[in-house]
């Protein structure tokens, strides 16, 4: 599904793979625009200041493989994938990043790096791309 | 004439700052066996 979204230009794909076994995948993420409406998601004061509909960027699919969790792979493609959202909204803008957690624990692992929750689905957070770092 | 962007600052979460770190640290010591690129 991942090429036929890309190959439709739908979202790109990124993939980690070891230098050492180029085929070897190690894990993976995706991008893609979004736009969102911010009253009812966002909090109040926040959501007040913005226009009806904002434009961002979704993290999608961001996973590591099984044999290869717990060696920072993780935080790595997240680092990645915040780098190019930055660079892509240098030049044609957008409010945020948001992510589609897949359960609690995907929901905390964004949280720690700073992502907030939606106030109707905790599963979907997002990131001011203000917040993510130079 | 000189055209700018206006700045929005915010303050970015620490644990998003120390990875950043992390991973610039990894580039810049050539420490990052491993590549992200994307699909074809």
């Amino acid at each position: 599904m991942a090429r036929q979204h890309q190959k439709k230009s739908i979202s790109r794909t990124y993939v980690l793979v070891d230098d050492a076994q180029p085929r070897r995948i190690l894990g993976y993420y995706a991008l893609a625009i979004r736009s969102m409406t911010p009253s009812g998601d966002l909090p109040a004061a926040m959501a007040k200041r913005l226009p009806r509909e904002v434009p961002g960027i979704t993290l999608a699919r961001l996973a590591v493989g099984l044999a290869e969790q717990g060696k920072g792979h993780g935080e790595m493609l997240l680092v990645d994938a915040m780098k190019r959202v930055r660079s892509v909204v240098a030049e044609v803008g957008g409010y945020a990043v948001f992510v589609d957690a897949k359960d609690g624990d995907g929901a905390a692992f964004y949280h720690k790096y700073g992502f907030i929750p939606f106030e109707s689905d905790p599963l979907i957070l997002f990131m001011p791309i203000a917040s993510i770092p130079v | 004439m000189l055209i700018h962007l206006l700045d929005n600052p915010a303050r970015p979460n620490a644990a998003l700052m120390k990875a950043f770190e992390r991973y610039k640290n990894k580039v810049e010591n050539g420490e990052l066996s491993n590549s992200i690129g994307s699909i074809a």
